[in-house]
């Protein structure tokens, strides 16, 4: 078998060759091959180009939010600071914490009530001569005010406008009051002081009681002491002197130690 | 045959950088000798060329990978017979069997009509040779075209075929005794159309 085999000519029998034709479609579907890595050699081009402006882009964006940034962050730590300060110095805790589902408006609006609420904080008692004592009860020091006024304490405002003579003037004073004091976020001592001016002041519109009601010189003594107290620049009243002058009550003051002195 | 064909480093550096020059010369040289090898594959005319042509196709672009590890002739001749057999296994290859098979459908074993003689006459030895070996299961095919008609040694086949020297030689044996079987069977009166 093995001789039949090799005495065997097989190449002859298969009576074929390779066209030219197929050579053709081979040269051919190679140029095509050819042509496609030339596109592959753009691609990785155009990837690289479009990365590398990609990159830069993100950088600019990165750059500019790095220059914008450090304002907002100071600003806004300034800010917190500022609120931390007043919280460190009146001892009290608040927190700015932002419900989201809540209207704009709202929320800033509640933050600035906080904020001015935190302010106007009666709190304890600090010696005056510590300059941490609260300078910020600007509500009582305008109740003061508006208290003095109504009783004839305050002769320049009289002066001019002068006290008020309708119920409904008076009423509009009492409601000033009432709105400062609700204002005031007090606690601690002088707490109760604070409950009984505000229960007054609500009585006095009830009753709208006439201008010479003793019930309004009760109303200034409470808030004039409660400003004294709390407050390191309180309303100074206006007082008449023995002459009928009208001189702030400091100058009075003055002029009672000058004479107790020469004695 | 050219430098081409050489294994040397110059041939190599020809074939990397300039492989559309040399696949045309790589087609010149074994155009012809890779289409009768698929074609003892897939015994066909027409398929042999579509496959002859993906052959060539692979080359140029497997070249930059060829290191010279082996012969330039052996590695085109895996690349060949691999792509014969992807081409056998394909579904048009095995739809194209099964209509030859429906067409001989009942005519498995059939006694000749003609006496030995008569056909001994009407048709050539060694066309009856060729005939039995193209008839043979490729995997006994190919041993005996690589090793016969290839003048590969059985080493080179192992390596081709990707199958160990013992298998190749068992193949050979076995391969061999199916021919004297199939022209014994001829002798006697019968005729086995489909291996």
């Amino acid at each position: 078998m093995d001789k039949q085999l090799r005495n065997l000519n097989f190449d002859d029998k298969i009576q074929t060759v390779f066209s030219d034709e197929g050579r053709q479609n081979v040269v051919k579907r190679i140029k095509k091959l050819e042509k496609k890595p030339r596109l592959k050699l753009y691609i990785p081009k155009f990837v690289s180009t479009l990365v590398v402006t990609g990159v830069l882009f993100l950088g600019i964006v990165l750059i500019s939010n790095e220059y914008n940034s450090p304002r907002e962050t100071n600003t806004g730590s300034h800010a917190s600071e500022s609120i931390n300060e007043s919280n460190s110095e009146d001892g009290s805790h608040y927190s700015l914490d932002v419900d989201n589902n809540k209207d704009p408006d709202e929320i800033i609006n509640g933050i600035i009530d906080e904020f001015s609420k935190d302010q106007l904080k009666v709190d304890a008692y600090v010696d005056r001569q510590d300059s941490t004592y609260n300078p910020y009860n600007y509500s009582l020091y305008m109740a003061h005010l508006d208290s003095a006024v109504m009783t004839g304490n305050y002769f320049y405002h009289s002066a001019f406008e002068g006290p008020p003579n309708t119920i409904e003037e008076i009423q509009l004073y009492l409601e000033s009051i009432l709105e400062h004091l609700n204002m005031i976020v007090y606690e601690e001592e002088s707490e109760e002081r604070i409950k009984e001016v505000i229960e007054l002041t609500n009585h006095a519109i009830e009753r709208k009681a006439n201008l010479d009601d003793p019930i309004y010189d009760e109303i200034h003594d409470i808030l004039h002491q409660l400003d004294e107290y709390y407050n390191m620049n309180p309303f100074i009243d206006d007082i008449t002197t023995e002459g009928g002058a009208v001189v702030p009550e400091k100058i009075r003051d003055f002029e009672a130690e000058a004479r107790e002195s020469k004695k | 045959m050219g430098a081409i064909e050489e294994k040397s480093q110059q041939s190599l550096d020809y074939l990397h950088h300039k492989p559309s020059e040399s696949i045309v010369e790589i087609m010149n040289i074994y155009g012809d000798e890779i289409k009768r090898l698929v074609f003892s594959y897939v015994n066909n005319e027409v398929d042999a060329e579509d496959v002859t042509q993906e052959v060539f196709v692979t080359v140029y672009q497997k070249l930059h990978t060829y290191q010279g590890d082996s012969s330039l002739k052996s590695w085109i001749y895996s690349i060949a017979i691999n792509k014969s057999k992807d081409y056998l296994r394909s579904w048009h290859s095995r739809n194209q069997k099964l209509l030859n098979k429906i067409k001989n459908s009942g005519n498995l074993l059939v006694v000749s009509k003609e006496t030995p003689e008569k056909e001994t006459i009407k048709q050539d030895e060694s066309d009856n040779l060729f005939e039995k070996i193209m008839d043979l299961p490729i995997k006994y095919r190919e041993v005996i075209v690589l090793y016969y008609y290839k003048e590969l040694s059985l080493k080179e086949i192992s390596n081709i075929l990707g199958q160990r020297l013992p298998t190749i030689q068992t193949r050979l044996f076995r391969a061999r005794k199916k021919l004297k079987d199939l022209l014994l069977d001829e002798k006697e009166g019968y005729t086995w159309i489909n291996n």
